[in-house]
């Protein structure tokens, strides 16, 4: 009997020891106490911690010609997955062995999509990624003949060879209109010689939808807007209004307005209210304001004492008036969307006219020159109630548009064409290894957005198309995930300290 | 042998009972921080483990007493 006893606390003992065993391993998975982990992900079977690709109708998972290994094709831009982590991390390097679909015996097609990109979710009210190249085929192909310069992950392309380093290049940088810059900020101040002050109010009577970014140029004035806000209440979110003015990108001035206190979809809109920005003794240069709404915030008016506002990448045009509106831009390719039946109409681009016959379907066009040396060009719109995006700057009147930017890298860039002799990049190429490219993309994500654990993703390769007749595409066959953060003993010595 | 059957009933039912304690623990665990089992562990695999070993007991007379 005692024997009995001894052996069942010898057992118990030796359960219990295991038992405990399983929680530290556990915790020891959960802390991940050296601050470095990595996960895969190889399509075959399902992961625990980098989800499935999504949206289902913009990939192929079928009659892929890839040997016995599971892959997945990308045939629609942009797929989303996410990442869950146990805990933050400060870096990610995503590990990523892709082709490209044209390369496959079976898919012989031309490929018209040079730049690939991944990134993190850095803010979900305005659905802003923080995008970083897999590959840009336009910088692959320029630095085979081009002189090359690569410093520390930065690669200088000089059509002739004009600079010995990085540095020289930065310290006597060439004219504005002959660098390309990818990944890359030169924060170079840009100055209008010939602009000169006034006490003008400007209004801008067209109701915008949701989130927008515009920038504006002051000279020894004040910086002076007023906005007037209102409530859709169409969804259930808090609708808060944030007002942000950057300057050489930081943040120097913030207005905020709080929700309207209906948390109900009750479609009920909801009195007007106002943010005024006055700010004085503000030193010459170009500023952004950042608009931080969700959709169901209209602005319904602007009124400015600034002679420039021009919105970045686009704009939301509210259904509000029946009358026509006229934007400018001096974007390459714009994009044209509408929600509302009624809001189908012919709209004119530059000397283009294109056709929106469908709602919830993207249009394109290529903005032509108008037969004019000038890079603006009018975009003309029957009503309003359209979603209007492009690579450039749009504004309401000609006169009003600045465009800070150097030109991108992308698949909009002529580099003949646009008189380019010069490129910058951040960029690192993918390595070819057998008939696979194998991507380092390193993504700094101490602010990125985290929600449940999960970090969310997005694989951007504009200009793939799913309803085009290209079979074209991106084919995935691998993703490893190494993240990297503060280890165990240096939370320990900074919650000392 | 019938030591060792005394024994192997022993082992059975500590080890139903530490499975239970880890059971509740992941559950618990889960609850506070979602998903920091289910990554790791197919609970429900666990969970019909534990089922197995629970119908053993009931049906067999494991869980009795031994006589004194």
């Amino acid at each position: 009997m005692i024997k009995a006893v001894k052996f069942k606390i010898k057992v118990r003992i030796f359960l219990w020891f295991i038992s405990l065993m399983v929680i530290g391993w556990l915790f020891f998975l959960a802390i991940v106490p050296g601050g470095k982990i990595s996960y895969y992900y190889d399509f075959d079977k399902d992961s625990n911690f980098i989800s499935r690709l999504s949206p289902k109708e913009r990939l192929n998972e079928d009659n892929i010609n890839a040997g016995s290994s599971s892959v997945v094709m990308i045939i629609g831009d942009p797929v989303y997955f996410s990442l869950w982590a146990p805990r933050a991390f400060d870096e990610v390097v995503l590990d990523i062995k892709y082709r490209h679909a044209m390369e496959d015996d079976l898919l012989k097609k031309e490929w018209n999509c040079p730049v690939i990109e991944v990134g993190t979710l850095v803010d979900k009210t305005i659905w802003r990624y923080d995008l970083k190249p897999i590959e840009n085929k336009i910088i692959d192909n320029v630095s085979l003949v081009w002189n090359k310069i690569n410093e520390n992950e930065i690669v200088l392309l000089q059509k002739d060879q004009k600079f010995s380093s990085v540095n020289d290049f930065l310290t006597n940088l060439p004219p504005q209109n002959e660098i390309a810059i990818y990944n890359y900020d030169l924060n170079q101040e840009y100055l209008l010689p010939d602009y000169s002050s006034s006490n003008v109010e400007y209004v801008i009577n067209q109701s915008l939808r949701g989130p927008y970014q515009f920038y504006t140029y002051i000279d020894q004035e004040e910086l002076w807007y007023e906005f007037d806000f209102y409530d859709l209440n169409e969804n259930k979110d808090n609708d808060v209004v944030d007002v942000h003015l950057y300057y050489q990108d930081a943040l120097i001035e913030t207005k905020h307005l709080d929700d309207d206190g209906v948390l109900a979809d009750n479609k009920k809109r909801s009195d007007q209210k106002k943010i005024k920005m006055a700010i004085k003794n503000l030193p010459t240069g170009v500023y952004k304001i950042e608009i931080k709404v969700n959709d169901d915030i209209v602005t319904e008016r602007i009124k400015t004492k600034q002679q420039k506002t021009a919105f970045l990448n686009g704009l939301r045009l509210h259904n509000s008036f029946d009358q026509k509106v006229s934007l400018f831009t001096d974007s390459k390719k714009i994009q044209t969307k509408t929600i509302y039946p009624d809001r189908m109409q012919t709209v004119v681009v530059g000397a283009n006219n294109l056709l929106i016959n469908e709602t919830y379907r993207q249009f394109d066009s290529v903005v032509q020159q108008n037969g004019t040396s000038s890079k603006i060009n009018e975009i003309i719109l029957e009503k309003d109630g359209v979603f209007l995006s492009g690579d450039g700057v749009f504004s309401f009147s000609q006169e009003a548009l600045l465009n800070p930017k150097l030109k991108r890298v992308d698949e909009s860039l002529d580099v003949v064409r646009d008189g380019i002799n010069y490129i910058v990049a951040q960029y690192l190429p993918p390595s070819q290894t057998d008939e696979w490219k194998k991507a380092l993309v390193k993504i700094d994500i101490r602010n990125a957005y985290r929600e449940n654990g999960k970090y969310s993703f997005i694989v951007s390769i504009p200009g793939l198309k799913i309803d085009d007749d290209k079979k074209d595409g991106i084919i995935l066959k691998e993703i490893a995930v190494h993240f990297s953060g503060k280890s165990l003993k240096d939370k320990i010595k900074e919650l000392i300290q | 042998m019938k030591k060792n059957i005394q024994q192997l009933k022993i082992v059975i039912l500590e080890f139903f009972y530490c499975l239970s304690f880890l059971l509740l623990f992941f559950y618990i665990m889960e609850l506070v921080w979602p998903k920091i089992i289910l990554s790791y562990l197919n609970l429900s695999q666990v969970l019909i483990f534990w089922l197995i070993i629970g119908i053993i007991i009931v049906l067999s007379d494991v869980g009795n007493a031994p006589k004194k």
